[in-house]
């Protein structure tokens, strides 16, 4: 061949080898191209998600805050419609009482799932809830509610004789036993503030026991009582025998006050007490005078 | 030494070499010439058969095979050729019918006429024996070299053209043309035809002209071919570089794109995730809106129910005075409040423990209470002891007074029970209510000389009350670890007279637990 043709065929070879070089890149490209259009549209695909969520999610927010706002008008409406002031004041501290609680919750117990709006209005029907003792006693009356509800009080003492019934008598020595025997069975918040009480000759096995500055009262020795009290000045101890339904311990304050007013009549006969001052003298150490001040406040309040 | 035709053919076919052709043309140009002559006649027509021949020796030099004698294969082509080129013309026939014409009146033949068969004659013989004559006659070697053509001796090559004259001759005569194989002899030389001067250089330049001429078109083709298809690779690779050029910018697009959309996501997300915690805590003050309307509303309905269930008591004491005592003037909205709580008031059973209720409470109160114990103590020290004759000696020590129609109540007398914990036996001195206003649920409050106070059932024999006590007692007799859950436990132990329909509302109306 001569130099023409073999310069036109080396000029067509690498033309080829060129062209397909350039394929070979091009097809790579495109790949790369296709990678990252598909990259770009799901990322797009993403924002608009995104943006879609977020709208969704102002335009609910918008509504549920229309509904919030609403439900305060209309609140305040209804409040507004009722004439009587006492009723309405009333309404107003079941309201204070429970957004204390919910700023307390430590003041709360498990037990208290169970109240009704009769208990809450109860608790505050006669209390201002203006002090501290106020605020106490009201939180005193709503734990004794709660424990004193039948799926607690008459459902432990119940489980416990029907334990002793099939155990020949023979009382629980831990709290899990009662399990199979309670009806509504009870979580373990509620289970776990309550702990059997050793059997302590002299101590915790005759009626009318003292213990812990409080007096029980009930057939047989204690078999378990509530471990822990929120308040454990002013709150009532529920305990349960071995015979008889569970019974409600005066609470520690009003134990102390008790033995005061009874030892100050007997330093002071004829003498009524009508100012805390007085029973000062005769106070167990465990309760100070400002407590007293305090508890005197509402000691006649229900 | 001179080459052989055959080297030199070779020399062309291997080499290109004009100069080896050059000699082949001028070695072999007469004999092709003169055959050519011989059937056309005409000296333009001859020279280009001539010409052709020697092309077709060109073109075909690579292909000849080995051995090939040349001067035989030279013969063979021109006179195809040269056949051809007269059918062409349409002469070959007139020249044909003057020739048998001619045989036909003359024994003389004239040679001239006999030319154009000739060749055909020789075209009869046997190749070798062509060949021979060939070489003798047309090419006018010697018989040495005829013989050496041959690869015989030189006697050989005589017999050999000898014979091979006597064959020509035949072949003639074959064909009506009577000849002496001695005037052949003669006769042939003659027809060896000189090409015209000039011919062979220029049938060498033509041919290898024409045969480059072929090549060159086969590969102006292909270059042709090569440079469309270099072409269209060009332009593909000027499209593909062009695009590669536009997708690099294209992908640098979609970089700076993905890359410029990366901060929006961001942004987005940020956005999207502020909303959701928005929209999260929006639900939560949304549910606990509800939640508290809920409780509110229920707490709203509780309170009017409520309420509702202390005027329906109330009126129950205006629509029936004698349910109640006149100490009931003493009792505080809270008294009823607690009364009502959870009594439903929804059966007699129901209404009248909310009733005795209120009746103890009132009972309760410090103005009837505590006055009255205070009162007992300081008419026991004014009296020194001595037991008063009726309530209304209580009057002066009354603090509040109270009024007539709460004295008329009480009467001093002697207590049928004693008091478990104070020691007080039957018998003792006491102050305490007349008569019950319901038995079955009433308590009887008790004011003992010894300043205490106590309360009891105000039980009678066969009231429901009494009824009570006695079942409960004799079940526990019965089942000394067990407490009754409820009435149809205790339906066994109550009298005939009890109706166990009844005993059942009483049982449930007096555990209704009173609010404290």
């Amino acid at each position: 061949m001569k130099p023409a043709p073999r310069l036109l065929a080396a000029t067509f070879l690498a033309l080829l080898g060129g062209t397909l070089f350039q394929a070979w890149l091009l097809a790579g490209q495109n790949r790369d191209r296709a990678s990252a259009a598909a990259q770009l549209a799901a990322g797009q695909q993403q924002l608009h998600a995104w943006q879609q969520e977020r709208d969704r999610a102002e335009t609910e927010r918008a509504a549920l805050e229309k509904e919030i706002a609403a439900a305060a008008a209309e609140t305040a409406t209804t409040r507004a419609a009722a004439n009587d002031a006492g009723l309405t004041d009333w309404l107003q501290r079941v309201e204070r009482l429970k957004d204390w609680l919910q700023q307390n919750p430590e003041r709360r117990i498990p037990e208290m799932q169970f109240l009704n709006s009769n208990d809450w209005l109860s608790a505050t029907f006669d209390n201002r809830l203006e002090t501290e003792a106020q605020i106490r006693l009201a939180l005193r009356k709503l734990r004794t509610l709660a424990k004193a509800k039948p799926e607690i009080s008459a459902n432990f003492n119940q489980a416990l004789h029907a334990y002793m019934r099939a155990h020949d008598g023979e009382p629980i020595t831990a709290l899990a036993q009662l399990r199979a025997y309670l009806q509504p069975s009870l979580g373990d918040d509620i289970l776990s503030r309550y702990a059997v009480v050793p059997e302590t000759p002299g101590v915790n096995d005759r009626n009318g026991v003292n213990r812990d500055g409080m007096r029980f009262l009930g057939a047989g020795r204690i078999v378990f009582e509530e471990r822990v009290l929120p308040d454990a000045d002013y709150d009532t101890r529920l305990i349960f025998m071995e015979q008889g339904n569970g019974s409600v311990s005066v609470s520690r304050i009003e134990m102390a006050v008790g033995q005061a007013t009874t030892a100050f009549i007997k330093a002071n006969p004829g003498i009524a007490v009508s100012r805390p001052e007085q029973l000062l003298p005769y106070l167990p150490p465990a309760i100070e005078e400002q407590a007293l001040r305090e508890y005197w406040e509402v000691k006649d309040w229900k | 030494m001179e080459a052989s035709d055959a080297d030199l053919l070779q020399r062309y076919a291997r080499e290109g070499s004009e100069a080896a052709f050059r000699e082949l043309v001028q070695r072999h140009v007469n004999l092709v010439y003169g055959v050519a002559w011989r059937h056309l006649r005409s000296h333009a027509p001859a020279g280009d058969v001539a010409q052709s021949v020697f092309t077709d020796l060109a073109r075909s030099a690579p292909s000849l095979p080995p051995g090939q004698p040349l001067v035989a294969w030279l013969h063979v082509v021109a006179r195809r050729t040269a056949i051809d080129h007269v059918r062409t013309e349409q002469r070959r026939l007139a020249r044909e019918t003057a020739a048998a014409e001619l045989a036909a009146v003359s024994t003389a033949p004239d040679w001239n006429a006999l030319e154009p068969l000739l060749d055909e004659a020789l075209d009869a013989l046997d190749e070798t024996d062509r060949h021979a004559l060939l070489l003798r006659f047309f090419e006018n070697r010697s018989l040495r070299e005829v013989g050496a053509a041959l690869g015989t001796s030189d006697d050989a090559a005589q017999k050999r053209v000898s014979r091979a004259l006597e064959e020509l001759r035949a072949g003639f005569a074959r064909r009506g043309i009577a000849l002496s194989a001695t005037g052949l002899a003669t006769q042939l030389p003659a027809a060896m035809v000189a090409a015209p001067a000039g011919l062979a250089s220029s049938i060498t330049g033509s041919a290898l002209s024409a045969a480059t001429l072929g090549s060159t078109t086969a590969t102006t083709v292909a270059s042709k071919t090569l440079a469309a298809a270099s072409l269209v690779l060009a332009v593909g690779l000027v499209w593909e570089v062009r695009s590669l050029a536009s997708g690099r910018r294209h992908l640098a697009d979609l970089h700076q794109q993905t890359v410029e959309l990366g901060p929006r996501l961001e942004a987005a997300r940020a956005e999207r995730d502020r909303a959701a915690v928005g929209l999260q805590a929006a639900r939560q003050q949304a549910d606990a809106s509800r939640a508290r309307n809920a409780e509110r509303t229920a707490t709203e309905t509780a309170l009017e129910a409520w309420l509702a269930r202390v005027d329906q008591l109330k009126a129950l004491i205006e629509a029936a005075p004698a349910v109640g005592i006149p100490e009931m003037r003493l009792l505080a909205s809270g008294d009823w409040l607690i009364v009502t709580r959870d009594n439903p008031l929804q059966t007699e059973m129901q209404r009248r423990r909310a009733l005795a209720d209120l009746r103890r409470l009132a009972k309760a109160k410090p103005e009837i209470d505590r006055n009255f114990a205070q009162a007992l103590r300081a008419l026991a020290r004014a009296n020194e002891g001595k037991w008063p004759t009726g309530p209304i000696d209580l009057r002066p020590f009354l603090q509040p007074p109270l009024e007539d129609a709460i004295l008329a109540r009480y009467e001093f007398t002697v207590s049928d029970q004693g008091l478990v914990f104070s020691g007080a036996k039957a018998g003792a001195r006491v102050f305490q209510e007349k008569a019950a206003v319901d038995a079955d649920f009433d308590t009887l409050t008790v004011y003992w000389e010894s300043g205490n106070t106590s309360n009891r059932p105000f039980s009678t024999p066969g009231d429901l009350g009494s009824s009570l006590q006695k079942a409960y007692a004799d079940f526990r007799a019965a089942h000394p670890n067990d407490q009754p859950t409820g009435p149809e436990q205790l339906l066994p132990y109550l009298p005939t007279t009890v109706d166990p329909a009844v005993f059942r509302d009483f049982w449930e109306a007096r555990r209704i637990p009173l609010a404290q």
